[in-house]
């Protein structure tokens, strides 16, 4: 049992027992989390079955989160194919979390699309009786193309037997393409040819600030690389929306958190070892085959990160050597839940189950 | 001598029942008084950021089978929350 002088310890299991009992009761927000530990497996063996059940019922009492999620989740991919219903995690919804860099160039965007079903079309193929061939011409011709709902790669003139099939096209720098197409009774080619995606306009590489004035570290690399120039006009946009959207007050504390924000920014520019346990969320890789104790000094890196002074002397003084360290404040629990940003408490707490 | 004799038993069991009925109403009314009372101080101490103290109330609420509690207890082990974790060194 756990201690319950003490408070909660973090424990995926547990929550998942509560929200189950409260998702049974009948609270919707229980049955969106439950839903939610389903398809991540937290806690709880993965059973995307589930997750979707949850997810249904809590949609059906009115649960907002759940809802938009359901939506995103096709329709007709969830009626026509249960192996590729996939729930999309919930964590896609969440403002701040960082897409995966490769899918930049690949949107799944159906717009600016030219494609034509060419259904009966009479290219000569030598396939088994029952089975027709399904030839996707795209263009440009170096295009990857996939099958997403058979095991078997992709290639011209491949022989299937008919039924439905989820066609997904892309190519680095064109907007992707991905539709059903029924093959039946006959060959069937399908004609796609992949939209360019438009160049932001903003991409005169300058920053949002005057490079001539540039003073910190920082600030110059900024200058010198276009792309880190167009991540900064854009944040910078962002920043003066949400700005004026907010009221006097909160513009205010806005504006604090942002200037703590750069300072933190100007620090991790320097060589602290670890910067990537502040700018993204930790994978077992980053971990795996680190000793005790340089996952020890990760975890405290994003303390000291964030102006912890330590009370171990051999980390007082190792970060005390380091040229962007400043401590100022010993209060562990107060940095860990003010100043830490929910990657980094992730991150912290990724590296402490598996020291 | 019958007749009183099954009078007096009739009134006495209809008076045990009544006596029944009323106390556990009653009982039933405390117990949710005192569910709804964890519950609120437990969101209370959630208000304040107390973790610690949020987690003890919600947890007395959530086993008397408070679905919020247990809803809000189910996200403080999610998040973390309340935990003492042994932030600092070693």
């Amino acid at each position: 049992m756990y201690d319950s002088g003490k408070g909660v310890i973090e424990d995926n299991q547990q929550a998942v027992n509560w929200y189950r009992k409260a998702a049974e009761q009948g609270n919707a927000n229980a049955q969106y989390h439950l839903s939610r530990m389903y398809a991540t497996g937290e806690g709880v063996t993965k059973d995307n079955q589930e997750a979707s059940n949850w997810l249904s019922k809590a949609a059906e009492l009115g649960q907002t989160d759940a809802q938009s999620l359901l939506a995103h989740v096709k329709p007709s991919q969830v009626a026509a194919e249960p192996r590729t219903t996939r729930i999309v995690k919930p964590s896609r919804l969440d403002a701040e979390e960082a897409e995966p860099p490769q899918a930049e160039s690949e949107e799944s965007n159906d717009t600016g699309i030219v494609a034509e079903d060419d259904q009966g079309s009479n290219t000569p193929t030598s396939c088994p009786d029952n089975q027709y061939a399904l030839i996707v011409n795209a263009t440009p011709a170096t295009s990857r193309i996939r099958i997403m709902n058979i095991q078997p790669k992709y290639r011209p003139g491949l022989c299937l037997t008919p039924r439905r099939y989820d066609i997904y096209v892309t190519h680095r720098g064109y907007h992707s393409y991905r539709k059903w197409t029924t093959l039946k009774e006959a060959d069937v080619s399908v004609n796609v040819a992949l939209k360019q995606i438009a160049k932001p306009k903003t991409s005169s590489s300058r920053p949002s600030f005057n490079c001539a004035k540039a003073t910190t570290r920082t600030e110059r690399t900024i200058c010198r690389n276009s792309q880190l120039s167009n991540a900064d006009v854009r944040l910078a946009r962002i920043y003066s929306r949400l700005r004026s959207s907010l009221p006097k007050s909160e513009a205010k504390w806005l504006g604090r958190q942002q200037h703590a924000w750069l300072k933190m920014r100007d620090a991790c520019s320097d060589n602290s070892k670890y910067p990537q346990t502040s700018t993204r969320r930790l994978r077992r890789a980053d971990i795996r085959g680190k000793s005790k104790r340089a996952l020890r000094l990760m975890r405290n890196e994003i303390y000291a990160r964030h102006g912890y002074i330590f009370s171990d002397p051999n980390l007082k003084r190792y970060f005390g050597n380091q040229p962007w360290y400043s401590g100022n404040t010993t209060d562990a629990t107060k940095v860990y839940y003010r100043r830490l940003s929910q990657i980094e408490r992730d991150n912290v707490k990724l590296i402490r189950r598996n020291e | 001598m019958q007749k009183s004799l099954r009078r007096f038993f009739l009134i006495r069991a209809i008076f045990l029942g009544l006596l029944t009925v009323v106390g556990s109403v009653f009982w039933y009314a405390k117990i949710a008084a005192e569910t709804e009372w964890n519950f609120s101080n437990g969101m209370n101490y959630y208000n304040k950021e107390e973790y610690v103290e949020t987690a003890q109330w919600f947890r007395k609420a959530a086993e008397q089978g408070h679905a919020q509690a247990q809803y809000h207890l189910g996200r403080l082990y999610d998040s973390g929350k309340g935990v003492i974790l042994k932030h600092n060194t070693t």
